[in-house]
């Protein structure tokens, strides 16, 4: 198996080895694999594995592991049922913390960063990105994880796809929709540190772009934030 | 780009700096050597001297800011003297004398600058203050020789997970509330845990009693995780623990498995986001060796590897400041006494790091 091959100790679920799975990802707290799949509308999809972390305690990670599945999961078809851009759910396995989605072709908004000559190039898609994230928050749904890496950019379509909704929460109120923008914020200011403030405006921007929501309340509270995160006394 | 390093190479070959601690309840006054040249695996910073004196409140209490000022005051000589001795060195042969500018408490931090600008203008040294944070940073790096990690650090103050990135340690994610030090601290309080040799040791040791997990809240978001939640839930659960089926142990055990647990996820988040699978854990939590032993697992299961400290260089010491400090006065870095004033708030990314490439 090429995971042990690149020093990495994990097993995965002995029905998901079928599909000759192939690594993409190690995030965090999941593995991203491409498998194939000959059946449904999706001959290629993507296989997102939780596996057990040997860190935590069973009586911690197991229900830990099992709760993020299917809150995902459920968080997945709410966005895919309100024809929000991110992947499609095929099927789940909350047991072994299985979750197979759409595969979605194409690089992430980081690298696709990364590579551009000028930040005007791809102001469009940090604005798109606003706009996407006014889109989940409208939902009562905040992400948990905004960063450059968990936007990619679909090489068919060009659309800015949302990935990774491992961290997400429902019924999000302000405060947590604000914390979502902030830790974008945060993202963008360290990984983009030179075009970080024409970045985190565009986003801004399209954040804001639809004046009938209630956007205008989170901007409100993420100043609050902000002030939290940046004067908090950090005594030794 | 290869930083300049030796521009102000005394005659005699190497450096001397003294550094002066007290952003919090420990005066530390350390002495450090470099020799010219990049530090590197054949050259290492030697520690001459790193000695300390901790003020603890009694137990149920914390530590006030006035009685921390008045504690550093009184062995502010003492231990200056202690550490030239220790080291064998007098005062005309430092380069130059190295104070924590901040992050900390308002008035320890003065005390220590106020003292910091006596001994310099009594042996007429040039004065290089400190951000508390790089402090740990660095000495954590010159100690284990961790190369470029993602840091991780843990204390009373200041919880961040910090990568090195283009003459800055950026922060990657931090604490939305109180740190994870103070957390632990504030429940010693609550169990009336003695304060000495530290709140967060004697709950290390009472934890390793527990057997039963108590369920409690888990709240991390993305590379931030917040701890004032579940603080005040097991503040709760500790309410009458007489008569629940579980035990102040059980409490303890809980609390450390589940903040660990989250400390380690948002490391592990910020080295899958950088690609780096080097650890660093710095800051007073740092010493814990259940967290070491999280972090352990973590790193090995990501191909990679933990580096953390003991006691002497993971609570803050003064031997961190006079490193980061002459590291700093090796490139250039002078603070004249105008500018000698102490900040509470002082962010890790603030830093212009010359030294390294």
């Amino acid at each position: 198996m090429s995971l042990i091959d690149r020093g990495f100790s994990v097993r995965i679920p002995a029905d998901m080895a079928e599909l000759e799975p192939e690594l993409i990802a190690q995030g965090a707290e999941a593995l991203t694999f491409v498998v194939d799949c000959c059946e449904g509308p999706y001959p290629k999809c993507v296989a997102k594995y939780r596996p057990p972390k040997p860190y935590r305690i069973a009586e911690l990670d197991q229900p830990l592991r099992k709760r993020r599945t299917n809150a995902e999961v459920r968080v997945l078809r709410k966005l895919a049922d309100a024809q929000i851009a991110c992947p499609r759910v095929v099927s789940v396995d909350d047991k072994q913390g299985l979750i197979y989605m759409e595969l979605i072709k194409g690089q992430s908004l980081k690298q696709v960063t990364w590579d551009a000559s000028d930040v005007s190039s791809v102001r469009p898609l940090f604005i798109r990105f606003g706009e996407l994230v006014a889109g989940i928050h409208a939902l009562n749904i905040a992400h948990g994880d905004l960063t450059t890496s968990n936007a990619m950019v679909d090489s068919e379509s060009g659309e800015l796809k949302l990935i990774d909704f491992g961290l997400a929460s429902q019924s999000a109120n302000v405060e947590e929709k604000a914390v979502d923008i902030y830790v974008l914020e945060r993202a963008i200011a360290s990984t983009h540190p030179d075009s970080a403030n024409q970045l985190v405006d565009a986003v801004l921007m399209g954040y804001q772009a639809d004046p009938t929501s209630h956007t205008a309340q989170v901007m409100n509270r993420l100043q609050v934030v902000r002030q939290r995160g940046r004067k908090r006394a950090m005594l030794g | 780009m290869e930083p300049v390093l030796d521009r102000f190479l005394p005659p005699r070959g190497y450096y001397l700096a003294l550094g002066l601690e007290g952003s919090a309840n420990k005066l530390g006054v350390g002495i450090v050597k470099h020799y010219k040249g990049q530090l590197s695996a054949d050259n290492r910073a030697e520690v001459l001297a790193n000695v300390r004196d901790t003020f603890n409140a009694p137990p149920g209490e914390g530590f006030l800011p006035r009685d921390v000022a008045k504690h550093h005051r009184n062995w502010f000589v003492r231990l200056v003297k202690k550490a030239l001795e220790e080291a064998n060195v007098k005062p005309e042969d430092l380069d130059c004398i190295c104070f924590t500018q901040g992050p900390g408490m308002g008035a320890p931090l003065q005390s220590v600058v106020v003292g910091a600008r006596t001994i310099a203008s009594l042996w007429s040294k040039p004065l290089v203050g400190v951000n508390h944070c790089v402090g740990h940073i660095e000495m954590g790096r010159e100690i284990t020789g961790a190369d470029n990690p993602v840091v991780l650090y843990v204390s009373g103050g200041n919880t961040q997970v910090i990568a090195y990135s283009a003459q800055r340690y950026r922060i990657f994610g931090e604490t939305l509330d109180i740190a994870v030090g103070n957390c632990l601290d504030r429940f010693a309080r609550v169990l009336k845990i003695s304060n000495e040799p530290s709140p967060g040791y004697n709950i290390e040791q009472l934890a390793k009693q527990g057997k039963k997990y108590v369920q409690l809240p888990y709240t991390v978001k993305g590379m931030d995780l917040s701890m004032s939640g579940i603080l005040a839930f097991i503040e709760e659960q500790a309410q009458d623990i007489d008569q629940k089926d579980f035990t102040a142990a059980d409490l303890c055990y809980s609390l450390q498995e589940t903040l660990f647990a989250m400390l380690v996820e948002i490391t592990e988040r910020a080295m899958a986001h950088v690609n780096s699978s080097q650890v660093l854990v710095v800051g007073g939590v740092g010493c814990n060796e259940r967290l070491q032993e999280m972090m352990g697992v973590m790193a090995r299961d990501r191909g990679g590897s933990v580096f953390a400290t003991d006691e002497r260089f993971c609570i803050d010491n003064g031997i961190m400041i006079a490193h980061a400090g002459l590291l700093g006065y090796r490139t250039g870095e002078r603070t004249p006494y105008e500018k000698s004033v102490c900040t509470q708030r002082f962010r890790t990314d603030e830093v212009w790091v010359k030294w390294r490439a």
